[in-house]
């Protein structure tokens, strides 16, 4: 092993410098340069195929330390750049393609493995290289892409809406550390992040449905024993991954479906919770977005308010009516706002006589005080308290839905009943009724009702029996189907429908905005102008906007220009 | 250059008669009379057009921006469509109807 005199080769180094710059480069730096050059592509081949490519990298960075180390010690200190760029040339630039798909151990290996040293080693090496910090963001972004298209195309792993989200909250806590530890909080590389993320999350149209029904789930149940800041960090999480969407519109549909129903439980509310993720959606969407959501809040506790108002008139004025005296009938009334609560399509059954005089009290009451309002039950979505005495001595409380509460009043007067006298007795909707008795009838564990035949559909042929031997280990027994559900697929055309509607006014309203403003507009530009404009909210298609541009049209809000028929012009 | 601008007038003007009282849009019966009567051998393409519309567009009216805009189509687009730009300023109906066009051409 040949010894380097690093004495002797300082003073040379110095001499020819002494001489001139340009002596020092031309007699020693250039030859130096080029057979450095020449040695590092030897190497670099020989490398390639004997390591993998964590170990290059490594072998790649202590050359790279070789160097400025010789130059400190004995050549020329402006040689230090010039070689850096000979070694990172040889040895990274001209095998990075190669080194990031390396089988087993390339770039995605790593990804996959959170090798985060190796990751940080590769980065550090690549950026100081044309295009190198570009070649590990494509990869990682192709990758991730990748991962997320199976995720959300997988029909096993988007069984579960709530197990989805996770997944996916999952997969971008991993990639999210990947970005802090080892690309130093790249900021081009979290952007690739978010993009990827975009890109798949909205290949699979329910991601808006599913993570409101995770956020539905977490706020039901999941925050039991958890202290602010982490019930904090949770949402926060879900509110990035709220940004990759981009049917926003449709999200705010079903969260404000489940957000009613949460409301309308009668389960306690984590309010603190539910007010912390209102503030964060406006913050990001701005007051439209949450202005109604808001709205069903302070419905919920004027409502609260209003029936200690109420019974406590109710307890001084001492009842005089005989029924409601007698009836023992505890009411809770919520008071809705229509516009506020999702729409429900007007739903009337008919209510078992107690309850249709305490309701009709309760009605007079809220009327002296707002006189010019009307008041409409809304059947389908109230809940309902039942004592309900068994064979035995058998006791138990019964939670059920308000449907399910007119069905099983009818019990109090005979024990058999059709499924005919059952929908003429309670006009309940037919899908309605369907669904109410499959969970009185067929559930184990719930079937306070027998049916006969035992079959699992329920047909109009069907006759309804009441189970004297029912029996529970809980007093308390959950019967109705009131909390939020992944929706079937009918409900979900059905939704989907109505977003498609309405979204066709906000379109025509960006289209007339931008035409006021430009007075004269060609048609590709109103296009890019109104998906620009949406794009918080959702993600026009050009043929919608186009058919919306035509019904402007034909309404005479625009009119084409006479002599350039892809110009449209504003009519006053 | 003369008689062009004739035509596009009475054609655009024939729009116009044959609304029926009080409509803003003619009916799709009445749209289908007027063009076989105006654009009978000056457009090789009219029976595919009423085909098209019977098959999609029936019982609905005709607006008036589609009826001035096909003349407009029929002078400048193409047979074989390639001139055609989905994404420029044609009315949806037209869109619709070169969709189908080229599927029946393709499967020819």
């Amino acid at each position: 092993r040949e010894i380097v005199d690093r004495g002797l080769i300082r003073s040379i180094t110095q001499m020819l410098s002494d001489l001139g710059h340009a002596v020092y480069v031309e007699d020693f730096e250039a030859p130096f340069l080029a057979s450095s050059a020449e040695f590092y592509k030897k190497e670099a081949q020989e490398f390639i195929v004997s390591s993998d490519c964590s170990q290059y990298l490594v072998k790649a960075e202590r050359r790279l330390h070789e160097e400025v180390e010789r130059v400190k010690n004995y050549l020329h200190a402006t040689t230090e750049a010039k070689i850096t760029r000979v070694v990172e040339t040889e040895l990274v630039l001209n095998q990075m393609k190669a080194l990031a798909e390396m089988e087993n151990s390339g770039l995605v290996s790593m990804l996959m493995h959170d090798k985060y040293d190796d990751l940080q080693r590769m980065y550090q090496l690549f950026r100081h290289v044309d295009g190198g910090s570009q070649l590990i963001r494509t990869y990682m972004a192709d990758h991730v892409k990748d991962i997320g298209k199976q995720l959300v195309t997988d029909p096993e792993k988007t069984k579960d809406p709530v197990e989805f989200v996770q997944k996916l909250l999952d997969e971008r806590d991993k990639y999210d550390r990947v970005v802090t530890q080892s690309f130093a909080d790249d900021k081009t590389f979290r952007n690739t992040l978010n993009q990827s993320f975009e890109f798949f999350i909205n290949l699979n149209q329910r991601s808006p449905e599913y993570i409101s029904l995770f956020i539905d789930d977490r706020l039901r149940k999941g925050l039991k024993g958890m202290t602010d800041t982490d019930i904090d960090l949770v949402l926060d999480k879900v509110m990035s991954l709220f940004r990759y969407l981009q049917e926003k519109d449709l999200f705010e549909k079903y969260y404000k479906q489940h957000l009613a129903k949460r409301l309308l439980s009668g389960r306690p509310v984590s309010d603190d919770a539910e007010r912390s993720l209102l503030i964060k959606l406006k913050t990001e969407c701005g007051y439209q977005f949450t202005s109604k959501l808001e709205s069903m809040f302070t419905d919920i506790k004027t409502s609260r308010d209003m029936m200690q108002e109420y019974t406590s008139k109710a307890g001084e004025a001492g009842c005089s009516d005989a029924a409601a005296a007698t009836s023992g009938i505890d009411l809770q009334v919520q008071v809705l706002t229509t516009g506020s609560w999702p729409t429900q399509s007007a739903c009337k059954c008919n209510l078992p006589r107690e309850l249709e005089i305490c309701c009709e009290r309760f009605r007079t009451f809220y009327l002296e005080t707002h006189s010019g309002r009307r008041l409409t039950w809304q059947t389908n979505m109230g809940t309902a308290d039942l004592r309900a005495d068994f064979g035995g001595g058998n006791r138990h409380e019964l939670n059920v839905s308000t449907y399910q509460m007119c069905i099983l009043l009818l019990f109090n007067d005979t024990d058999r009943l059709t499924y005919q006298e059952i929908s003429e007795a309670t006009e309940i909707p037919a899908a309605d009724l369907k669904r109410s008795l499959q969970s009185l009838a067929l559930m184990k564990g719930k079937n306070v009702l027998r049916k006969e035949p035992l079959s699992k559909e329920i047909l109009d042929s069907d006759v309804f029996i009441f189970n004297d031997k029912f029996q529970s280990k809980l007093y308390k027994v959950k019967v109705g189907t009131v909390s939020a559900q992944k929706e079937g697929e009918t409900e979900k055309q059905e939704t989907r429908h109505k977003v498609e509607e309405d979204r066709k006014p906000q379109i025509e309203a960006a289209i007339v905005r931008i035409m006021k403003s430009r007075k004269m507009l060609d048609h590709n530009s109103i296009i890019t102008e109104v998906m620009r404009q949406l794009a918080p909210r959702f993600l026009p298609n050009p043929a919608v906007i186009k058919k919306r541009i035509e019904s402007l049209i034909e309404r005479e809000f625009i009119e084409r220009d006479a002599d350039d028929r892809k110009m449209y012009r504003y009519l006053a | 250059l003369k008689s062009e601008d004739r035509f596009r007038d009475i054609y655009n003007y024939a729009y116009l008669f044959s609304r029926e009282k009080g409509q803003k849009c003619v009916q799709f019966e009445t749209a289908i009379g007027i063009w076989r009567l105006l654009l009978e051998g000056k457009w090789p393409l009219l029976d595919d057009w009423c085909d098209f519309l019977s098959k999609h567009h029936s019982n609905r009216a005709i607006s008036r921006d589609t009826w001035q805009q096909l003349l407009d189509f029929i002078k400048s687009i193409k047979p074989d469509f390639s001139n055609f730009d989905e994404n420029a300023a044609w009315p949806y109906l037209l869109d619709e109807f070169v969709t189908e066009m080229k599927e029946k051409q393709a499967a020819a």
